[in-house]
């Protein structure tokens, strides 16, 4: 009763808002983008490294492959970076890493890995930076009390990637 | 004074949400009546007009520590304590939203 009073009330006063406020965008964030993002850059190293060694025939296609190869590495290195850093930035807070004390070498580690997959072109450094991303990923949807399971991604690579159970 | 703000946002949940009513009461001589656990609404000079729980007072009582129930929430854990004078009031009544119909 009450309630819809001061509803009707608003209509015609419009009182002003106080915000409960979260974040902006109030709680929207998901690691997911950043799996892509390694998940990506192991796939642009398995076709840099498929290209035919042979290519004078084809010289200049086999230059256009590689520079669009790389650049796509380089963006997705990147991008793996900035959203693991918008989440431990924006949504981690200094009780999270008292309860996961793993998590802050754990960020360093893929803004180094990041660093280390643009700089070289060696698969293994890739599956590490997925290995970390995907770390990165339970410790998150365990902090929002979601469960997880690990699966294949149904695309090349087809490495193993952590997925929220919605 | 009083005041009457809707609320919005979730970082009270579950106990004050979205679309909710309260009114707040505030006067010189309110300070000396907070408490750890009080809820108020208060100015900041980034986020605007806020609601928050009282988590800590200060010994000179000068400044609040204020937090939010949720994990996600932006209070003092991410902007520092508020001065007494951003206090526009203290909740003293509060008009929860029917279950389902809140904005």
């Amino acid at each position: 009763m009450f309630y819809k009073f001061f509803n009707s009330l608003d209509k015609l006063v419009h009182f002003n808002e106080a915000k409960a406020h979260c974040d902006i965008p109030c709680g929207i964030y998901d690691p997911h983008q950043a799996q892509l993002g390694a998940l990506t850059v192991i796939r642009m190293i398995d076709l840099m490294k498929g290209l035919p060694a042979d290519h004078h025939d084809g010289e200049l296609a086999y230059h256009n492959s590689l520079s669009r190869y790389i650049a796509v590495k380089e963006e997705h290195a990147e991008l793996v970076k900035k959203e693991v850093r918008v989440i431990y930035g924006d949504f981690i807070k200094e009780e999270h890493l008292v309860k996961y004390p793993e998590l802050q070498p754990l960020v360093f580690k893929i803004m180094k890995l990041g660093s280390k997959v643009r700089q070289g072109v060696e698969r293994q450094d890739a599956l590490d930076l997925l290995t970390a991303v995907n770390r990165f990923a339970e410790i998150f949807w365990e902090i929002k009390g979601i469960p997880t399971k690990k699966a294949k991604a149904p695309y090349a690579p087809a490495e193993e990637v952590v997925y929220p159970v919605l | 004074m009083c005041r009457i703000y809707r609320i919005k946002g979730e970082s009270l949940y579950p106990e004050y949400r979205n679309g909710d009513y309260v009114i707040t009461a505030w006067s010189p001589f309110s300070f000396k009546r907070l408490h750890p656990g009080d809820v108020i609404a208060f100015t900041h000079p980034d986020y605007g007009l806020l609601i928050k729980q009282i988590s800590q007072i200060d010994r000179q009582r000068s400044t609040l520590e204020v937090r939010g129930t949720v994990l996600e929430s932006v209070d003092s854990r991410t902007f520092g304590p508020i001065p007494l004078q951003s206090v526009q009031g203290r909740v003293f009544w509060h008009i929860k939203a029917p279950r389902g119909k809140r904005e």
